[in-house]
């Protein structure tokens, strides 16, 4: 096609040689115009971050282009010379990384780091111009104090911010071309929307084309103009975005395009008497065939709350606070008290699905600790099954370890990298007696990874040898295989790709429907919240706002931090062609 | 541009292709393994054999055959100036050397690791007591200690082993220290304590696993240096007594008649402990692979 901006042509890329040789990226046709969003979206390891990496001439020392063309501006990549690609790199191909506290370099401030990318571009540029033009790009990025975030190192911004001096960084030469390689899966759903907004009116602005990474849908419907779907190193479908999301040609694009939780889909699921299910399971497939069919799954109303309310609460808190001390000794500053709850009251009824949200950094990883035992409150009480176990002695709250269980946000730190998955979940339970000898162990734990659907012969893989979603499916059956009252799923799913999310939702629904399992659910994204969680409460700075059944989310009176989180729901489905995404959001001033 | 990080992921399908490769790499790893045990236990078998395999009183100095060199009739590896054997006093003197080294690393390496382990989960108080005390090991100087022991136990292989244990268990308590409080921010020490696990179950079940390979890599990367560290001890006069034969010794001693064009009698030695040195420190890379799934499997 001619006007292409990028034109990458059947590109294939292996690890390894020989016939041993390993193909990641299969044949990947596709073109960037000039001013528009493309998306590559796909689940992890589809090949779409080494596509990216190809374009810009980063791929590892293992990874070898074996055929095809990428060419910019009709001038091919993949032959040139290392100067010049180097040269291209900078001024013509922009690159944000996901991770931006790794690509920018923790020992030099943030305005160096700038100057020195504008002293390569504009040679001529006196100290005090680049002074300028820095501050003037931060300003453009939507950073409002720009001179305090110059001197600032990146340990010292928060992650948005620190994403947003990396869109500046690789936006400020102008490139034609900027590549966004999952911008905002480290960041929190409200930034996330502002980062997407600022991508797309920098790349207007700078009139180039913006090429994004992604494995979330929700990210493509909200920001891409065009779409390629990914899958194994191929590209399955590729299509203007509004045509893939509301008529996908290929089944994979459909089951990915379904496991994306939306607001307000359990409802919709109830109303046509379907079970609350995500992904294939939950879609147009009936009730009777869903999960293995036995008539009686409850639909996606889910609870039953006539005969819940008999039973007490499982958990009850009263006035609970939690400080901690940060500085002192050897940090240069002086000690502070920081409160990181702040007199919470709640309750968690036997049987539901209580959902804490909050921003990063609102206390909600800190709660569910509390109320796991695993940090004492400094006041209040936190009554477990008639029993205090903010005050319980030291021996005593191990003895009803069992009782409370975590399931962690990352399940690969969570597992002991050294210690053979069966160990791990049957170590425990030679611990408190629930299995007599090393035999009755693994065999409890076989059971439990056939709870989670991963056949007996995983007992003896390390964890690095599972996918993520397997690991988070270990990590549940490690909890289960206690068998708690209460599990604590402190975001199982926020590390996870979209379907694999989906997986270990539809998992968390069976499962408590077999066990009349009580879960306390930690999430920042709403419309997961939403669609797993009987009652949510929403924190903000340690202080719970308020708490409402998830039905109520939508209703009117619901605090505005609620509604900044329910707003940052990307929104799946577009009817306007043209799209009427705003950039305002951004904030950003004229350059 | 920053571009300091590359966001690829490896391979598409985690498990695909991995059992030929494990394997393939498993064998190397314990040919590695294999190769430095080998030598090891050939040094420690002479060091056994050692009075029927020495050809002479490794004692015996015979003023008639000084400074002879390599292949001389009757001494293979020549003899030294005053006329000893070096053949016979190397095959001796690789009991006291290895003994001592080996006593000496295996000691502080575990007194080290044990202190360093403790230290990273006590509160930080205890921790700040324990690092302190190492802080004070490392400042004082392990001359005066040895002298200190001498005196009370008498000169002679106990003293140097607890001198060297003193002046090595700081540094194996710092490096294992710092790999400690690596681990304690992991989530897996979190979810351990969720499960119940006690303060020792998490040291030793939870966080040893993934502190050893570190621990065993640097403890037997002390072996050879505890070898040569020894020798200045006895050129002291409190560790192994003359005449008794013993590499680091051998090698001081030779030192000495360098200038004057005889060689051998410090070069010989210094080879055999470069190659016990080099065996031991090829065995703590091999075990490193060994404990780690993940190397086991990558094998790259």
């Amino acid at each position: 096609m001619t006007g292409a901006l990028l034109s990458v042509r059947e590109l294939s890329v292996e690890f390894g040689r020989g016939p041993a040789a390993e193909r990641v990226v299969d044949e990947v046709t596709f073109d960037v115009r000039p001013g528009e969003t493309f998306a590559i979206v796909g689940e992890s390891g589809a090949g779409k971050s080494l596509t990216a990496s190809a374009i810009l001439g980063l791929l590892p020392d293992d990874a070898v282009v074996t055929s095809g063309s990428i060419s910019l501006h009709g001038e091919e990549v993949l032959t040139a010379t290392r100067s010049s690609v180097t040269r291209f790199r900078g001024s013509k191909i922009g690159m944000v990384f996901q991770n931006p506290l790794a690509s920018l370099d923790p020992s030099f401030r943030i305005g160096n780091q700038l100057k020195e990318i504008i002293g390569l571009h504009r040679p001529a540029a006196t100290k005090r111009e680049r002074h300028e033009i820095a501050e003037t790009w931060l300003r453009n990025v939507g950073i409002d104090d720009a001179a305090r975030v110059l001197s600032a190192y990146p340990h010292e911004l928060s992650g948005g911010m620190r994403q947003r001096v990396m869109i500046a960084l690789a936006s400020l030469s102008g490139p034609a071309l900027l590549i966004a390689d999952e911008p905002t899966t480290a960041l929190d759903a409200v930034v996330q929307k502002q980062i997407l907004d600022l991508l797309r009116s920098v790349s207007e602005e700078t009139g180039g084309s913006l090429l994004l990474i992604t494995h979330d849908f929700g990210v493509v419907s909200y920001a891409a103009d065009r779409v390629a779907v990914m899958k194994d190193g191929r590209i399955v479908e590729q299509d203007r975005r509004d045509r893939v999301l509301t008529a996908p040609a290929d089944a994979y694009t459909r089951s990915l395009i379904r496991a994306v939780p939306e607001i307000g889909a359990r409802f919709r699921l109830a109303e046509r008497g379907l079970p609350r299910r995500l992904g294939p399971a939950g879609g147009d497939r009936s009730p009777a065939s869903a999960d293995g069919g036995d008539g009686t799954a409850v639909t996606a109303a889910g609870p039953r709350d006539d005969d819940r309310d008999a039973r007490p609460p499982l958990v009850t808190l009263r006035n609970v606070s939690k400080e901690f001390v940060v500085g002192g000794l050897g940090t240069g500053q002086r000690k502070r008290r920081f409160r990181a709850v702040g007199d919470v009251s709640l309750h968690i009824e036997r049987g539901e699905v209580f959902g804490l949200i909050g921003e990063s950094g609102s206390g909600k990883s800190t709660l569910s600790r509390l109320i796991g035992g695993l940090l004492r409150a400094d006041a209040g009480e936190i009554v477990f099954d008639g029993r205090d176990i903010a005050r319980l002695p030291k021996a005593e709250l191990r003895r009803l370890r069992p009782r409370f269980q975590f399931v962690f946000q990352d399940a690969t730190s969570s597992l002991n990298p050294r210690v053979p998955v069966g160990e791990q979940i049957s170590r425990p339970l030679l611990r408190f007696g629930k299995a007599a000898s090393r035999a009755a162990g693994r065999a409890r734990a076989a059971e439990a990874l056939d709870l989670v659907g991963l056949p007996s012969s995983y007992l003896h893989r390390y964890p690095h040898e599972l996918s993520g979603g397997q690991r988070q499916r270990i990590g549940i059956a490690r909890a289960l295989a206690l068998e708690p009252d209460l599990l604590i799923l402190d975001e199982p799913t926020s590390a996870l790709d979209v379907s694999t999310q989906a997986n270990i939702l539809n998992l968390l629904l069976d499962l408590r429907e077999e066990l009349d399992l009580t879960y306390l659910f930690i999430g920042h994204n709403l419309a997961v919240v939403e669609f797993l969680c009987d009652r949510v409460g929403v924190l903000e700075q340690g202080v719970l706002l308020e708490t409402f059944r998830a039905g109520e989310l939508s209703a009117a009176g619901r605090h505005p931090v609620t509604r900044a989180l329910l707003d940052a729901v990307l929104p799946m489905r577009f009817t306007d062609e043209s799209g009427t995404r705003g950039h305002a959001a951004a904030g950003k001033a004229d350059p | 541009m920053v571009l300091t990080a590359t966001p690829v992921t490896r391979s598409p399908n985690p498990l695909k292709g991995t059992a030929p490769r494990r394997r393939r790499s498993r064998l190397r790893v314990n040919a590695q393994v294999t190769l430095a045990l080998l030598v090891i236990a050939g040094f420690v078998l002479v060091g056994l054999l050692a009075p029927v395999l020495a050809p002479y009183d490794p004692d015996l100095a015979d003023g008639g055959v000084k400074y002879l060199g390599v292949g001389a009739p009757g001494h293979l590896l020549g003899t030294d100036e005053l006329g000893r054997d070096i053949l016979s006093r190397l095959i001796w003197g690789g009991r006291t050397s290895l003994v001592v080294a080996l006593a000496a690393s295996l000691s502080s390496t575990v007194a080290g690791s044990v202190l360093a382990l403790v230290a990273g989960f006590s509160g930080d108080r205890a921790a700040g007591l324990i690092m302190r005390t190492v802080d004070v090991m490392f400042a004082f100087p392990v001359i005066i200690i040895a002298l200190v022991l001498a005196v009370i136990l008498g000169p002679g292989t106990p003293v140097v082993v607890l001198s060297i244990v003193f002046s090595a268990v700081p540094y194996v308590a710092r490096v294992v220290f710092a790999e400690v409080k690596l681990q304690r921010g992991r989530e897996y020490v979190e979810a351990a304590r969720s499960l119940g696990a006690g303060f020792f179950s998490i040291l030793f079940r939870e966080v040893l696993p993934n502190v050893l390979a570190q621990i065993v890599v640097y403890g037997t990367g002390l072996v050879g240096g505890m070898i040569v560290f020894s020798s200045s001890l006895s050129a002291l006069g409190i560790g192994v007594q003359p005449p008794t034969a013993d590499w680091g010794r051998m090698i001081s001693e030779g030192a000495k008649v360098i200038i004057s064009g005889n060689v051998y009698p410090a070069l010989l030695p210094g080879l055999v402990v470069l190659v016990v040195a080099l065996a031991f420190n090829w065995l703590g890379d091999g075990l490193r692979d060994v404990f780690d799934p993940r190397r086991r499997r990558a094998g790259r």
